[in-house]
């Protein structure tokens, strides 16, 4: 049986995904970048606060 | 003490290395350690670098224009490293131009002047909003 897959607009380009292109993601996998805030897309259900925290807890950011 | 490889500037003044922008050119950033690897002139291809910490992350949303209003300046969409193992400090990145043979890939710019200590998460640069934006010719 087919794995059901989220498609999203990458912002980022993360590792092998590029910016600005619509990829296909397992749904775990997409809901993390959305919320992570490196794509755009529906995510799978509801995310409280505290999860949507803990997803963006561990990303860092530096800019040059 | 960021710098263009000049043997890049070479290859843009003859034309050989191609549209950067281009859909179907892949520029990769790596990033690096300091201690790991020292910038040098000589340095051509992505040979010289050394082994990827983490997988490197293909450039996207490339600009030659800044943001529209700064021609000559090189942007892209910011580039997250996913799960970057812990350890020392990451304080510089090189990108270049991937063929898919690390002997023959180009090196095109090399940045340092940042710190970030991986902590096994992601890792996010953001590249400059203003000009030069990630590179300027």
């Amino acid at each position: 049986m087919a794995t059901r897959k989220t498609e999203v607009l990458m912002i980022n380009s993360v590792g092998e995904y590029v910016a600005g292109t619509k990829v296909k993601l397992p749904p775990d996998e997409a809901d993390s970048f959305i919320l992570k805030g490196y794509a755009d897309g529906p995510l799978s259900r509801e995310f409280s606060d505290e999860e949507r925290e803990a997803h963006r807890a561990v990303t860092q950011e530096v800019t040059v | 003490m960021s710098a263009h490889y000049n043997l890049a500037l070479q290859e843009f003044l003859k034309g050989t290395i191609g549209d950067v922008t281009a859909g179907g050119t892949v520029l990769k950033v790596r990033l690096m350690r300091v201690s790991a690897y020292t910038f040098a002139q000589t340095h051509q291809f992505a040979s010289s670098l050394p082994a990827a910490l983490v997988t490197d992350v293909i450039l996207g949303s490339k600009a030659a224009n800044g943001q529209g209003a700064d021609p000559g300046c090189f942007d892209a969409a910011d580039a997250t490293f996913v799960a970057v193992p812990s350890g020392a400090a990451i304080d510089c990145l090189a990108t270049y131009k991937d063929t898919g043979v690390a002997g023959t890939s180009p090196l095109l710019w090399y940045i340092d002047g940042f710190t970030v200590t991986p902590n096994g998460g992601d890792i996010t640069i953001q590249w400059a909003n203003a000009n030069p934006f990630i590179a300027k010719l």
